[in-house]
């Protein structure tokens, strides 16, 4: 063999020897992203399925708590542990318009047939009404006066 | 070795080719050098086939063979979205549950597996089981389906060959029978039967791709009183059933009950009559009712006004036939009075006076010939008379000689007396938001004057027992006897069907009712009468009086029907 030869030998070995090396450390890389990979799904299809298992047992809960409210069973609890209190009637709504009215009694006749009272008691609660509209208008102005003292 | 081999072979090539660099000419050199080119090309070319000839043998030309092979996929089952009430209480909803199926094709020994399976609680015998995996060309049986997750762990525990589990959806109808004819049930595959669930079965798939949910106009408090009432007032009349439907003048029907019904949870020994929506499919002669209809048609037509006069002092003879009232006033009445008590005679006579031709076309107006339009698959046509003569000019005046739905008569009477725009009723939630109508099928005039008179007859007819203080109800009552194929039955023994529709308020009615009973009995507290004013009304007054405190917000304004009034003689 030639000297030439030898020389380029030499840097041939060097050459495949840094290829090999090269080689080894890329497939290292190589195969460590890839059990990376492979773990991550592993995980990923862990948590996606307890994910579907909490959707289930929300499910089973929310339908749980659907069938506690249930209409006739929060009857008969009330029944039983409520016995005192009954379902509202409509002659027990009112709007707060008519509370300060002096029509009260005209809307609810049968105040005058649960109680009995007499004509006289009827002019009292007109009385007594309008001296409540007195004094709720007295409070709310000396509130407002105290409001604007404050401001100013 | 290997390493002096492999020295050698670089070697000898970067010879050969500092060789052919330097000596051009040396022709051996040369050959010998393609030579090996050639074979080293041609080993590689006879690898390569080889391996392209195996891909195509595995891929193409066997194919078929390999697929039959692979281990068979059960498809799999859609989940459908859960169906709720306007405020987004629960009614119908589906729960994971798993399922066990079995592939006979690889089950070792049918009659070990079969017996060892039939030990478990809940399982089938093991001669069903044996029947089920008898045929070893099948890959899919079910052995049983929606169990607990116990039973699971129990078949799993036997460690049986070719017997697997499939994710299941079971549905659970969360308030039982209280929903049963609208929310209807599913098979075991979740294939919708009837009611919304059969209706909207696709979309109830496609809903839960995108996690939403069906939301319909229903109200489980609403409901839940109704059905109490009614079922109280069944009790209580000894009636074969009943109906109602409480709906809103958008359209939205609150609620909808038909008794008897059924547990969608549990069909096993469900009644075939018990399915039977009354609401819908029950067509019947209406009765009284229709003198709504008939009113409005005589005023809206402008051939009669609330003081017409008809003589209602001797029934209408029609061949063998008389018209006549029950407890008439035999004596003339106004459209009012006639109106308030329920007179047929006068009512037949109203409609003598407008014509049947005009009958007719209003009629078409109301929508009565044609098919009711509601989200459920099982509405029923009404039943109209083949001859539209003269005789059934005045017999739908007082609503016989023409069937239709509970459903339809409530529709037209809210579209008559909501200022007589045209009501749509439907059960979705998202479409009840557009639903306004333009089309008038009476003048608002007539409509006032309908509801001045309904009121009328809560105040001083046959309806005062559905009133409620404090709420201006109207409403009208209807007693139709049964049609029992000729004819309705001997004196005695004739059925009825006692019927009142009404709302609240008078002035903007924003709620009707309309509920009915099958063949209520005369009891002690009616003294011998089983008409609608003694059973019926009363359950109407018990329903208003439950659900005015929830749904009025318009308390305290007890309406007078001033305007009607004056054309009644209330002490006769």
């Amino acid at each position: 063999m030639s000297a030439g030869m030898k020389e380029a030998g030499l840097e041939l070995n060097k050459g495949v020897v840094f290829s090999l090396l090269f080689l080894v450390v890329v497939g290292f890389c190589v195969s460590k992203v890839k059990y990376e990979v492979v773990f991550l799904k592993n995980k990923l299809r862990t948590i996606t399925a307890q994910i579907e298992k909490y959707k289930d047992d929300l499910k089973v809960y929310n339908a749980e708590w659907g069938h506690l409210n249930d209409p006739k069973r929060l009857a008969r609890l009330a029944a039983k542990y409520l016995p005192d209190l009954q379902p509202t009637e409509n002659r027990q709504m009112i709007t707060l318009d008519m509370l300060l009215s002096d029509d009260v009694v005209k809307i609810r006749p049968d105040i005058r047939k649960e109680t009995g009272e007499n004509i006289q008691s009827d002019k009292r609660v007109n009385e007594h009404t309008t001296e409540r509209k007195r004094n709720l208008n007295r409070a709310f102005g000396s509130f407002l006066d105290g409001a604007l003292r404050e401001n100013t | 070795m290997g390493s002096k081999l492999l020295k050698k072979l670089f070697c000898s090539l970067l010879e050969g080719f500092a060789l052919w660099r330097n000596a051009k000419s040396h022709a051996s050199v040369m050959r010998s050098l393609r030579a090996r080119l050639i074979f080293s090309g041609a080993c590689g070319i006879v690898i390569f086939s080889g391996i392209t000839y195996r891909l195509a043998d595995v891929m193409v030309i066997n194919k078929f063979r390999v697929q039959e092979n692979r281990a068979f996929k059960p498809e799999e089952i859609v989940q459908k979205a859960d169906i709720v009430d306007r405020n987004g209480e629960l009614l119908a909803t589906s729960l994971t549950t798993a399922s066990c199926y079995a592939d006979p094709s690889v089950i070792i020994d049918i009659e070990e597996t079969a017996k060892k399976l039939s030990q478990i609680r809940g399982l089938p015998n093991a001669e069903k089981i044996k029947a089920k995996l008898g045929d070893r060309n099948k890959h899919f049986v079910w052995i049983t389906r929606h169990i607990t997750p116990e039973i699971q762990e129990q078949i799993m525990d036997l460690g049986l060959p070719g017997i697997r589990f499939q994710r299941d959806y079971k549905r659970i109808y969360i308030h039982g029978s209280l929903f049963s004819h609208v929310v209807g049930y599913t098979d075991i595959d979740g294939i919708g039967i009837c009611g919304l669930e059969k209706q909207f079965s696709d979309e109830l798939k496609a809903k839960k791709a995108l996690n939403k949910k069906l939301i319909t106009t229903l109200d489980l408090r609403l409901q839940s009183i109704v059905y109490e009432e009614l079922s109280k007032a069944i009790k209580k009349y000894n009636a074969l059933g009943g109906n109602a439907i409480l709906m809103s003048v958008d359209g939205d029907v609150l609620s909808m009950v038909s008794l008897p019904d059924f547990d969608p949870n549990d069909l096993r020994h469900v009644k075939i009559e018990t399915m039977f929506n009354r609401n819908t499919l029950g067509v019947h002669e209406q009765g009284s009712i229709f003198k709504i209809l008939n009113t409005a048609i005589a005023l809206d037509s402008g051939v009669s006004q609330l003081g017409s006069v008809y003589d209602a002092s001797e029934p209408i003879k029609v061949g063998r036939f008389r018209i006549k009232d029950f407890k008439g006033k035999n004596r003339p009445l106004n459209l009012a009075e006639a109106f308030v008590y329920s007179s047929n005679i006068a009512s037949a006579k109203m409609a003598l006076r407008y014509g049947l031709k005009v009958q007719r076309e209003y009629m078409q107006r109301f929508g009565i010939f044609g098919k009711p339009e509601l989200e459920l698959p099982e509405c029923g046509r009404p039943i109209i008379p083949a001859y539209w003569n003269e005789t059934t000019c005045m017999t739908v005046s007082y609503g016989y000689g023409i069937a239709v739905t509970p459903l339809q008569t409530l529709a037209t009477v809210t579209s008559i007396i909501n200022d007589g725009y045209k009501v749509q009723p439907t059960l979705l939630y998202s479409k009840a938001r557009a639903n306004t109508s333009t089309e008038q099928i009476v003048s608002k005039t007539t409509s006032e004057i309908l509801r001045e008179l309904m009121r009328a007859v809560v105040c001083f007819g046959t309806g005062k027992k559905a009133a409620v203080a404090g709420v201006s109800i109207i409403g009208k009552t209807g007693t139709a006897y049964k049609s029992r194929g000729k004819g309705y039955g001997s004196d005695g023994n004739r059925q009825r069907i006692t019927t009142f529709v009404g709302g609240f308020p008078k002035g903007k009615p924003q709620y009707m009712l309309l509920v009915s009973l099958d063949d209520p009995k005369p009891t002690s507290e009616t003294h011998g009468y089983a008409t609608a004013g003694w059973n019926i009304a009363p359950t109407a007054h018990n329903i208003f009086e439950r659900i005015v405190p929830m749904l009025n917000k318009d308390t305290q304004k007890d309406e007078s029907p001033l305007k009607v009034v004056k054309y009644l003689r209330l002490d006769s």
